[in-house]
């Protein structure tokens, strides 16, 4: 049976590319989703980022609706709303070995979150080569390729080569490693991921008589060990990777059934 | 379940109020936005945008920067359609 989760997604990606005339490009739509594609709703937060840090501006609206869509749902839009997470999580179920990312390599997306999206545009223009935006994968899969095959594949520049190869690892990677792109690059995900400390929303235990069967660690996309906090009587999403999915509750053999989301 | 302690719920108003704040802020900015091209007699003409226009404009590279002045990239007078961004 597909999942509430995954009709969310599938939604999501119709949705959040379905603006065939209108277009609201001034709100931030703090998901991985490209702006420069046409059929796009909202403005990428990243993109504005880059852009603004090119300018030497503040971006007050695009800072101001991450904060409040992340201090209201902390990264639930991660787990129910990103195209380029759902890609993952169906490219994740392609039946090979798998394996988990080393913990450190989680602290990466916080450095590309300052220097390439803030700091190299501010100080080498909102153009320079060494922006996020020149090597997202999202932008790769919704804008570069298709321009390729629009073109006929003509002779790509260097720039398009990087920015495609990078889509290429991605997405070889997230096969055999659970979301990885989200664990290791994604700068919505760094911006976002201290904030599901601080979000109103809040994944309910899905049991108070936690038995040690370790399902939702094995459920869970992000390899956050939720059976950890559920255990010691804290909401399963207070964790920086945590991706929102719901998925710890919905597998726990013990949930209550009177407890339900707190949405 | 554990509720939120008490410092992490005043962070989380205080920093609603902050995300409102900023929107409010941004909401209420305005940019000079130079034509290009259009100088006449050593006066350059401009467009007043607000915030909201300058992240559509930033989409698509609708604006750059040189120096201390913003340039606008298309004819503003003229209806824009869709445009993607050039990266």
């Amino acid at each position: 049976m597909v999942s509430k989760r995954r009709i969310s997604q599938i939604f999501s990606l119709i949705l959040l590319h379905s603006s065939w005339g209108l277009e609201l490009k001034w709100l931030c739509n703090p998901v991985l989703s490209c702006h420069s594609c046409v059929l796009s709703w909202f403005a990428c937060p990243i993109g504005v980022f880059v852009q603004y840090s090119g300018y030497h501006l503040f971006p007050y609206i695009a800072i101001g609706t991450v904060l409040l869509v992340g201090l209201l749902l902390g990264k639930l839009l991660c787990g129910w709303v990103c195209p380029f997470g759902f890609l993952q999580d169906l490219l994740y179920k392609i039946p090979t070995r798998k394996f988990i990312l080393p913990r450190w390599t989680g602290n990466i997306k916080y450095l590309v979150l300052i220097i390439m999206v803030f700091l190299l545009p501010f100080f080498l223009g909102e153009e320079t080569m060494y922006s996020f935006c020149r090597i997202c994968p999202a932008s790769a899969l919704q804008v570069t390729l298709p321009n390729m095959i629009s073109s006929g594949f003509q002779a790509a520049p260097l720039a398009t080569v990087v920015k495609l190869s990078v889509l290429v690892v991605v997405l070889l990677i997230v096969i055999f490693s659970s979301r990885a792109f989200c664990k290791v690059l994604c700068p919505i995900g760094a911006l976002l991921a201290p904030l599901n400390f601080l979000s109103f929303w809040t994944v309910k235990l899905p049991t108070d008589n936690c038995v040690p069967c370790q399902k939702c660690d094995k459920a869970c996309p992000a390899d956050n060990s939720p059976s950890k906090r559920i255990s010691a009587g804290k909401a399963p999403n207070r964790s920086l990777d945590c991706v929102v999915c719901h998925e710890c509750r919905s597998v726990c053999p013990k949930k209550n059934r009177k407890n339900r989301y707190n949405q | 379940m554990k509720n939120k302690p008490v410092y992490l719920r005043i962070l989380t108003l205080a920093g609603l109020i902050v995300a409102l704040a900023l929107l409010l802020v941004g909401s209420l900015r305005f940019y000079k936005v130079y034509e290009t091209g259009t100088e006449e007699f050593g006066i350059l003409t401009f467009y007043k945008i607000g915030e909201p226009q300058m992240v559509v404009d930033s989409t698509f590279h609708g604006v750059i920067r040189k120096g201390e002045k913003f340039y606008s990239t298309y004819d503003r007078s003229k209806p824009r359609g869709k445009t993607a961004c050039p990266t």
